[in-house]
């Protein structure tokens, strides 16, 4: 019994991890997370933050400063590895030797992720690179130029039919670690302030915090019509907590993702018109889509184009004179 | 007297303290782990195939329990994070740290985000809020003489019709915005002015949400800190 119950629980692991794939849903897994990365890195100057005064970094710690290789003082060899990051990229958002570029850039950004809160916070997370960061190395173990890619890099070896679950796993691993972010986001909530967090009462003094604080004030309209429209924000905590939880069924259930990741965006666009306040991370939510058909569609593309040269070739042929 | 049980405090505080450490051991090994298992996984790949498929498995296996883990023991286990993001209960009253340039008539001018780029604005204003009152006074000058120098050198690029700050230098308005959507006070000259700000001054701004809700006007401004000192 307990045999069979492994070979289940096997079954299910490779049905899950190492399903058949396509190595469009692989592309384009590997261009939405270097593209993220890439649009926040290009949208920031981290090589700046080394050149502070020295008196910013009295409070960070050595360890700190160890763990990520990110010293003050090296503004010009920070300045180098920032290009670098950027050259690897795109590189990696191109297919330009993407399996080398996403380690390069992985492993950059695992640098780079804290530069920004390093000089309070000694773990420096959620600036927009712990998923791309991770996403990042696990596309670098996988054959994620062999789609949408300009120059592949390698031996040029052709899969075969029976490698195709190499395709599948880093898709799944991308999901699921967003999948965390959600699940881990509110049990947070509820390790942290208990489920208090999800009161009418709380949600209503963030609103009137994030509004009423003028130096926050992107948008203006509907933090303000909320207020005077509670029936809107009271039941927002619980709805945000039950979307949140519920996030990894995405990862099972067709159905359920189809529901649970336009809800996510939904969120993410009420927080931000509400509040002002960005996640940047929506464009690797593309990882939830089946790209097998933009394969399909260039493949017939392809055919038809070849049939059109040889019908061509064939008129040519059969013309007399 | 020696089997006696030591009281229950110092068993909790015994195991706070190893907990901690394994914590923070867990904290330590995460990364490197993560290293060796991408070279255990691209050495396999070299060798078999079926060699290559057991590495796989055991990198992903390596990323779920290092994710749960983060998450689960609610600590940040680099690369891994807790993901502790908005967990947490807005008090009334609040505050929020407030910037201001001051010119040679006393004038007071909230100082636009964008000035203290390549610092991200929401850590600058959280460091000055925890870490600022804790440095040295002479620190805390060079900082503020700092941040007088960002105020006047970004007046200047205003005056000049240049943009003030350096993030939106490749992107323009594609530029990804920041955690929290700050104010941009400085548009056009007339928002600075002319001559050059003499004083930098960080305050707390405290109110009632429910107060100034009724009230705009309801809030009260503590300085914490200025430069020059007066």
């Amino acid at each position: 019994m307990t045999r069979g119950l492994l070979s289940s629980w096997q079954r299910r692991w490779n049905g899950f991890w190492f399903a058949p794939g396509s190595p469009y849903n692989l592309a384009v897994a590997r261009i939405a997370v270097a593209g993220t990365a890439l649009w926040i890195f290009l949208s920031r100057d981290f090589s700046g933050v080394s050149a502070l005064p020295r008196d910013f970094w009295l409070r960070t710690s050595l360890f700190t400063e160890w763990r990520y290789l990110l010293f003050p003082g090296h503004p010009v060899l920070e300045g180098a590895l920032q290009d670098l990051t950027i050259v690897a990229l795109a590189c990696a958002v191109l297919g330009i030797l993407p399996r080398t570029c996403c380690l390069l850039s992985g492993l950059l950004l695992y640098h780079f992720g804290p530069a920004e809160s390093i000089i309070w916070a000694s773990t420096a997370t959620l600036r927009g690179f712990e998923i791309p960061q991770l996403a990042l190395i696990a596309l670098a173990l996988s054959p994620c130029g062999d789609a949408l890619s300009v120059w592949p890099g390698g031996k040029g070896r052709k899969k075969s039919a029976e490698d195709s679950w190499s395709y599948q796993w880093p898709v799944r691993l991308i999901q699921a670690q967003l999948c965390f972010l959600y699940f881990f986001s509110a049990y947070s909530k509820l390790v942290e302030c208990g489920v208090r967090w999800a009161s009418p009462e709380n949600m209503r003094n963030w609103l009137l915090t994030l509004t009423q604080n003028d130096q926050i004030q992107g948008f203006t309209l509907l933090g303000p019509w909320l207020l005077r429209h509670p029936l809107f924000y009271v039941p927002f905590g619980v709805v945000a907590l039950l979307l949140e939880f519920s996030f990894p069924v995405t990862l099972f259930s067709r159905r359920a993702a189809a529901i649970l990741i336009p809800a996510a965006v939904f969120m993410h666009i009420v927080i931000l018109l509400a509040m002002n306040i960005v996640v940047l991370y929506p464009p690797i939510f593309l990882v939830f889509a089946d790209w097998g058909f933009v394969g399909r569609v260039l493949k017939s593309a392809a055919q038809d184009n070849e049939n059109a040269l040889d019908l061509g070739e064939r008129t040519i042929h059969a013309s007399p004179g | 007297m020696c089997n006696k049980a030591p009281p229950v405090i110092y068993v909790s505080l015994g195991f706070i303290m190893r907990f901690g450490t394994l914590v923070f051991l867990l904290g330590v090994v995460a990364f490197p782990g993560l290293l060796l298992l991408v070279a255990n996984v691209l050495i396999a790949e070299r060798r078999s195939k079926p060699r290559f498929r057991i590495a796989i498995q055991g990198f992903i296996v390596y990323m779920l329990l290092a994710s749960c883990a983060a998450g689960f023991l609610h600590t940040d286990l680099p690369p891994f994070a807790r993901y502790n993001v908005f967990a947490q209960i807005m008090t009334v009253p609040t505050y929020a740290i407030r910037i201001r340039a001051v010119d040679a008539l006393a004038r007071e001018y909230d100082v636009d985000a964008r000035v203290w780029e390549p610092q991200s604005a929401p850590e600058l204003v959280t460091w000055l809020d925890f870490d600022l009152p804790v440095i040295p006074i002479q620190s805390q000058d060079r900082v503020g003489q700092y941040l007088l120098n960002q105020a006047n050198t970004a007046r200047l690029r205003l005056l000049a019709g240049r943009p003030i700050g350096v993030f939106d230098r490749y992107l323009g308005p594609l530029t990804a915005p920041e955690h929290v959507m700050f104010k941009k006070y400085w548009r056009s000259s007339a928002d600075v002015p002319p001559g050059p700000f003499k004083r930098i001054k960080v305050y707390r701004e405290w109110w009632d949400q429910h107060k100034r809700a009724v009230d705009p006007n309801s809030y009260r401004l503590d300085l914490v800190y200025e430069y020059p000192r007066s």
